[in-house]
């Protein structure tokens, strides 16, 4: 180890994030040290301010400042309709492009015994309970691999004869592939061309 | 044709760069010098998967931190054109792949340019080996015929280790009956498309089969396939029917077997458990009722139907590789899979311990020593 403690310290946290390497990680920890103490306090500010200020919308689950967050708050949003994704960074990909005006609701993951997620651990019966209370369309955006297959189809049948507009965007996205990083044409295709479940 | 192979640290062969040839190139050597692992070499940089090994750690050399396999080649079709693909291994890192100049991180981009077919020992068995074998048979064909197969049996492979895991340890009290039907549905579509797609493929076989078995045994005796997936529909039956129908088929035979499942903890029926089997005319199974040479000239047989099966798709543009199958045969056999080899492909690698083993002369020699090939 030729670094002193605090800068190894620092670059252990950075290697810690998804897809940084010990090399990247390195490259960050000298930038910031290379940088006026300033950005330093305002990296480390907005860090803790994050974390500290954000929680799921108690309606939809998506990130928010507040009890409910900025989409559920709007009273111009459809307030019958819901698009079911994976995670919050996927209605980032919806809103990017503006074709959807109606509600979310981010599951936090698909059915997957395998990782321990069943429907109390994807919230299920909060998204039924919601259903229950007055929504007519229900849109299914979470990808196409087997596990979102699963996940569409027991929430189907969990929710029984409720009546009830059920689609999902059109496949022709690729396995495996996050919604986010989905270009908008792709996006605004899947959602005009979806299908009847 | 393949023109130029280049290896570096791949399992037990340091560095290597040998000019392929057209014809029969004959690979000697004593047993474990690396015969096999130059077959292996050539299979996996032209389909982006090893036929030995699932994990791709395995073909780095043991004292180094990477693996290249680089190879050069002409494609012929309408007229020839140049080919280069290769990748990089780095231990427990992924792959970096280059076909022409695109450069990618997925293997699955060097399949589907090259045909290329192995022929080994357990090829000889199949017909009386394990269940196992006779699905990667079909499903490698599978892969090269329908473009879909490779992404339908990893999501096959997925929701069946998904339900084992629901069946085993999930809680399967809260909404459980929705949570069985939500993975099986899952399940049977997959499972389905599978069934019909290997059905097609073995349908597609039969005449080849036929064609090869004739001349490799002299014998008069036909040679059909019939599919085992619990069922019970003959083969014509499941390439023709309606998907919708086979579900429905398919989940009724799950529902049966649901309170078993939950007992055992463990999904009993699917398209990892499906064989075939080769059957004479009058309806008897190869294995049981048909000698060991029999077996054998079958086994042999299939070999050489993927090998034209493949050919087909690729438009002649494939390559052989037979690793060591001519000493387990007797002599008529030999002659038969020689002269066939001879007259049906254009570019064949043998490997063999001893060159007196093969009955016909080669065009071409290398030896492998140490890890070391050297052209005569
Ligand atoms: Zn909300």
């Amino acid at each position: 180890m030729y670094s002193p403690p605090s800068l190894e310290r620092l670059i252990n946290e950075f290697a810690r994030l998804p897809s940084i390497g010990r090399k990247s990680a390195r490259r960050l920890a000298y930038h910031i040290l290379n940088q006026k103490a300033e950005s330093a306090q305002n990296l480390a500010h907005a860090l803790v301010d994050a974390k500290d200020k954000i929680r799921p919308c108690s309606r939809c689950r998506h990130y928010s400042e507040s009890e409910l967050c900025i989409i559920c708050s709007n009273p111009r949003r459809e307030q019958n309709k819901i698009c079911v994704v994976e995670k919050s960074a996927d209605i980032e990909a919806f809103e990017a492009n503006g074709i959807y005006r109606g509600l979310y609701h981010v599951l936090g993951g698909t059915l997957s015994p395998l990782d321990g997620i069943g429907p109390q651990e994807l919230h299920l019966p909060l998204l039924l309970e919601r259903i229950r209370g007055g929504v007519n369309e229900i849109i299914f955006a979470l990808g196409s691999s087997p596990e979102a297959d699963s996940t569409v189809l027991l929430i189907d049948r969990m929710l029984g004869d409720t009546p009830l507009k059920k689609t999902r965007l059109a496949r022709g996205i690729p396995m495996g592939s996050d919604l986010e990083f989905i270009d908008e044409l792709t996006m605004l295709r899947a959602f005009e061309a979806r299908e009847q479940i | 044709m393949l023109k130029k192979l280049f290896i570096t640290d791949f399992r037990n062969i340091n560095s290597a760069e040998i000019d392929l040839k057209p014809g029969l190139t004959l690979i000697s050597g004593d047993n474990g010098q690396g015969k096999t692992n130059f077959l292996e070499a050539l299979f996996m940089v032209s389909q982006g998967w090893s036929f030995r090994s699932r994990s791709h750690d395995d073909v780095i050399n043991w004292d180094a931190k990477e693996c290249m396999l680089r190879v050069q080649g002409e494609i012929a079709v309408i007229s020839e054109s140049e080919f280069e693909q290769g990748f990089l291994l780095r231990r427990r890192r992924g792959a970096e792949v280059r076909v022409d100049s695109q450069k990618s991180t997925n293997m699955g981009e060097l399949h589907g340019r090259y045909g290329c077919v192995y022929m080994g020992p357990e090829d000889i068995a199949l017909v009386r080996g394990a269940p196992e074998l006779r699905r990667r048979w079909v499903d490698v064909l599978m892969s090269k015929s329908h473009p879909d197969g490779l992404d339908l049996l990893r999501k096959f492979r997925r929701i069946l280790r998904q339900r084992n895991s629901w069946l085993k340890t999930s809680d399967q009290n809260f909404y459980g009956d929705e949570q069985w039907f939500a993975l099986t549905d899952i399940f049977v579509q997959l499972w389905s498309q599978i069934s019909q797609r290997r059905a097609q493929v073995l349908e597609d076989c039969i005449p080849l089969l036929n064609e090869f078995y004739a001349e490799i045994s002299g014998g008069a005796e036909d040679i059909n396939l019939s599919y085992i997936n619990g069922t019970g529909l003959e083969l014509a039956e499941l390439v023709s029917i309606d998907l919708q129908e086979l579900q429905q088929i398919l989940l009724e035979k799950m529902e049966k077997l649901k309170a078993r499942e939950q007992i055992m903890g463990l999904t009993m029926a699917g398209a990892h458990r499906e064989d075939f089997a080769l059957n004479f005319s009058h309806g008897k199974d190869f294995r049981y009722n048909g000698s060991q040479g029999q077996c054998r000239s079958a086994g042999l047989a299939l070999g050489l139907t993927a090998f034209e099966y493949t050919q087909r798709y690729f438009q002649q543009n494939t390559a052989l590789l037979v690793d060591d199958i001519f000493a387990e045969l007797d002599a008529k056999r030999r002659q038969s899979l020689a002269n066939l080899i001879t007259k049906n492909v254009k570019q064949v690698f043998a490997a063999l311990p001893r060159t007196e083993d093969l009955p016909f002369s080669s065009d071409h020699l290398l030896q492998v020593q140490k890890g070391e090939i050297t052209t005569l």
